[in-house]
């Protein structure tokens, strides 16, 4: 026990002078974005083309940190969605929408040549709301994510990097008076870029 | 038209500005592109009982890789993929997408780490669904995608991106009504098409050479 507590003080104190995690430098993952898609949708059968729905899609997914010490972005997440349908024929509208906003934190352990591994930990608490032609349905969310992965600096400041790790995210009503509660445990996996910027 | 046209010919003809971040040989990658996969089970609590239902995986597949064939022009391909299924006791659903096309940029001026542009992109796949031992349901998809946008390099190799396009998606029924394999004149028919305005903001990346 004292030889694996030793272990891991030696590993959280090891002097790390990579210039792509120092402190000062932002932090974010390639993925985040925000897409806005508005358009219509339309039936074509035998010939004859029919109106069926205006549609709205909205998504808002980025994570972004700074790192507060050397090896540590800190920052947050947002994981959100909406959308919203249109009838032509009669305006019956469906709209539906969903927000997780957390923290997250990092590390990086140790430098193995380009390739440097990390811990991950995350929490996020939201809400879903549906409105199906005048119904309205809510849940609140609360969701964490824990984990470890790899950077894998292929140029200065950009990382592929490969995460996996236990997710878990509750989806919790009150419907008539009853309570009750959706949950997702789940593993990830997940291969994409990350990116450090700023402070030369 | 024929304004619009000289000036379009003008700025690829005059156009001898070179950067670093688009130049021949260099490689090009949308950072929203991913690979994910979800393995997990749907729990419900209720009344201090705990149920547990379904079980899932989802995978997802949405790389945009591409490289620069000459100066400011990467060209390569796109996904925009997906398999899922979801099992419950003996009930079984799957649903895959699978899109792939080819995408073609072109920078146009340099103006202060702002790298405006204009990009074409093209898809072609197919969307398959299948509940336990019922037939499954096909559609074939076909894509234009055309826009302008902007690339902003806050670093050597890292780009804010911003882009405005109009896109019309196809999806096409391939089922066999008719039993035997034989597509009924109906299904070979019946399309549901989308058609709008699309505005994306994200990272893009070049790297290499």
């Amino acid at each position: 026990m004292k030889k694996i507590l030793l272990l891991l003080c030696m590993l959280l104190t090891y002097s790390l002078t990579y210039a792509q995690i120092e402190k000062g430098k932002w932090f974010a993952a390639g993925y985040s974005s925000l897409s806005l898609d508005v358009g219509k949708e339309k039936w074509k059968s035998e010939g004859t083309t029919s109106d069926l729905e205006k549609y709205t899609r909205l998504n808002f997914d980025p994570m972004i940190g700074y790192f507060v010490m050397d090896k540590m972005p800190v920052g947050l997440y947002i994981e959100s969605y909406f959308n919203k349908d249109v009838d032509t024929d009669d305006n019956d509208t469906f709209r539906e929408s969903e927000i997780e906003i957390g923290p997250f934190v990092r590390y990086y352990i140790k430098k193995f040549d380009k390739f440097i591994p990390y811990a991950e930990a995350r929490a996020g608490i939201g809400s879903y709301k549906e409105d199906w032609y005048g119904n309205v349905y809510k849940e609140s969310i609360l969701a964490y994510r824990i984990g470890a992965g790899l950077s894998y600096f292929f140029t200065q400041n950009i990382a592929f990097d490969a995460f996996i790790g236990y997710d878990n995210d509750r989806y919790k009503s009150d419907d008539d008076g009853e309570e009750y509660e959706y949950s997702y445990p789940s593993v990830d996996i997940n291969l994409g870029l990350v990116v450090t910027f700023g402070k030369q | 038209m024929k304004k619009i046209f000289i000036i379009l010919i003008t700025l690829l003809a005059c156009n001898f500005f070179a950067s670093a971040q688009v130049e021949k040989g260099k490689w090009f990658v949308a950072g929203y592109g991913d690979v994910n996969f979800d393995i997990g089970k749907e729990k419900s609590k209720s009344g201090g009982t705990t149920s547990e239902h379904y079980k899932y995986f989802d995978f997802d597949f949405n790389p945009m890789i591409g490289k620069f064939v000459i100066e400011k022009l990467p060209v390569g391909l796109f996904f925009d993929s997906y398999y899922y299924t979801y099992t419950e006791g003996d009930y079984k659903e799957t649903e895959s997408q699978f899109i792939v096309g080819p995408f073609v940029r072109y920078y146009i001026i340099e103006k202060n780490k702002f790298f405006p542009y204009a990009e074409a992109r093209l898809g072609l796949g197919l969307y398959r669904s299948k509940e336990s031992d019922y037939d499954p349901y096909k559609e074939s998809y076909f894509a234009t995608e055309l826009g302008v946008g902007t690339s902003y390099f806050f670093a050597e190799n890292v780009a804010l991106d911003a882009l405005l396009g109009y896109g019309r998606s196809t999806w096409t029924d391939k089922n066999d009504d008719n039993g035997g394999g034989v597509k009924s004149t109906l299904a070979d028919d019946t399309q549901y098409i989308y058609s709008g305005v699309l505005f994306k903001l994200g990272i893009v990346v070049t790297f290499g050479k």
